[in-house]
């Protein structure tokens, strides 16, 4: 997959720019209920996004009894919104909570990452949306561990009678 | 109408009824919305509803509000002060006033007082006044809401330090709390089930961008002096009292759904960018001049307002 939304909870502000976005650009109109990411607020400051995360062998897929979810060459998860009658199966198998309902048009949707320029990524101004590759995500989170390990090491030698 | 549903809500406490109204374009042009609204109706200017001058609180929502833009999400809240009778002016952030239009609803009456503390449940098409239970606490209340109404909705409870949402606290001005509680209302639900049409969706979605690139460019840099990006969380809403910021455009800005402290940080959108926002947003072609003289009308009808009320008292 050449490049997927990687979200940074600790940035997000809840602030739902994102989200609006994504429903005025996705159905014409401003709203919250059938955006394709999802901002929840959790207790104190923190906040939850969601969205998909097209994942490898999606479980959607697997339960979607009209074959409308597929993969792409590119591993895109893409839905054919013309096949969907709206069982809302695919919503309730997601583990993460991508898929949501239309419900002007009684079908299922999800993140299709707007033919690779997605706008929740343009319009969070805090930064905790980034369009990257899959390996540069995995390459610095092994860095960031490696550095708290190493962190760990030398806190121990200096902690040492 | 773009950019509004056309609606708002009274909600006659004493009794527990609410009656809808629908408002004609002309009236949003000539108010602006948000503040502007609350004002017309304390100034018996809603046709109709001249009687319910003075006898209210109402909170409403810009013509922005709504519409993905940065620093457009403020929603005001404006009634009689219980203790000295003036016009009260509170303003706060977060999402709720764009919930509020989800919802159905450009403005939210009430009016008399209830019997028992209570909170109020938003409908597309009404509403509900439950007892509120006093021991309970806010973290409990959010979570019964989210479970009876779902995550899209979103409530205003009247807590000791301000007014509170699930997203935190979104008005630190002890005033909205004695507007509220004065009518005995602890905490008004909106469900945001629906969507909002807007005039150009793709020209909103265009500047909307540019404000966040121009964000991103200049104002992390801003630091604390300046707008924190805040959308709820604002450790400067205490400023909203601030002398520098002159009345006219304090009533435009919050006309409009603009957080103050956005624009008065200078990154925020000038009156030329309201304008074109508005033509997107609204369809309303209107020009600086225009809107500034929008503005004067609110302040005007808020002198009018306060003498009204000092004229018994000199009497």
């Amino acid at each position: 997959m050449e490049k997927v939304i990687v979200v940074n909870q600790d940035l997000c502000n809840g602030c739902q720019l994102c989200q609006m976005g994504c429903h005025l650009r996705k159905n014409d109109r401003s709203g919250l209920r059938s955006s394709r990411i999802q901002v929840f607020h959790l207790s104190g400051s923190e906040n939850l996004v969601q969205t998909c995360n097209h994942c490898e062998e999606p479980i959607c897929k697997t339960a979607c009894l009209m074959e409308a979810i597929s993969k792409t060459k590119k591993g895109l998860t893409e839905r054919n919104e013309s096949a969907c009658i709206g069982c809302e199966a695919c919503i309730a198998m997601c583990p993460f909570g991508a898929a949501v309902l239309d419900t002007d048009r009684e079908v299922a949707v999800s993140c299709d990452l707007c033919s690779g320029n997605p706008y929740c990524v343009t319009i969070c101004p805090t930064g905790a949306l980034q369009f990257i590759e899959p390996q540069v995500e995995g390459l610095s989170k092994r860095q960031l561990a490696a550095e708290r390990m190493a962190m760990a090491g030398r806190n121990k030698v200096y902690q040492l009678p | 109408m773009f950019g509004w549903t056309g609606k708002l809500i009274v909600i006659d406490l004493s009794k527990g009824e609410c009656h809808k109204e629908t408002l004609l374009e002309d009236y949003y042009y000539q108010w602006i919305g948000g503040q502007g609204l609350n004002i017309a109706v304390q100034a018996g200017k809603l046709p109709g509803w001249e009687r319910l001058a003075g006898d209210i609180v109402s909170i409403a929502a810009g013509p922005l509000v709504g519409s993905p833009v940065m620093g457009e999400n403020v929603w005001s809240l404006d009634g009689l002060h219980p203790f000295n009778g003036q016009l009260t002016s509170v303003y706060g952030t977060g999402n709720w006033g764009a919930v509020l239009k989800f919802t159905g609803w450009d403005q939210v009456i009430l009016w008399k007082t209830a019997r028992k503390p209570c909170y109020i449940i938003l409908y597309e098409n009404g509403c509900d006044i439950k007892e509120y239970q006093e021991n309970q606490g806010t973290a409990a209340f959010f979570k019964i809401m989210k479970r009876n109404f779902g995550d899209e909705a979103e409530a205003l409870v009247s807590t000791d330090t301000g007014i509170v949402t699930s997203s935190g606290l979104v008005s630190a001005d002890s005033e909205a709390r004695f507007l509220l509680e004065r009518r005995n209302v602890k905490a008004v639900i909106v469900q945001g089930k629906k969507g909002l049409p807007l005039a150009k969706p793709k020209d909103v979605l265009a500047q909307s961008s540019q404000i966040v690139k121009r964000w991103k460019e200049t104002g992390l840099s801003n630091g604390s002096n300046g707008c924190a990006v805040c959308h709820g969380h604002c450790e400067r809403l205490m400023l909203s009292r601030e002398s520098t910021v002159q009345n006219a455009a304090l009533n435009l800005w919050l006309a409009t759904g603009s957080c103050p402290q956005w624009i008065s940080s200078g990154l925020g959108q000038s009156v030329e960018e309201l304008c074109s926002l508005l033509e997107c947003v609204t369809g309303w072609s209107c020009t600086p001049v225009e809107l500034w003289a929008g503005a004067h009308r609110i302040e005007e009808a808020k002198q009018m307002i306060n003498e009204r009320i000092r004229r018994p008292i000199l009497s």
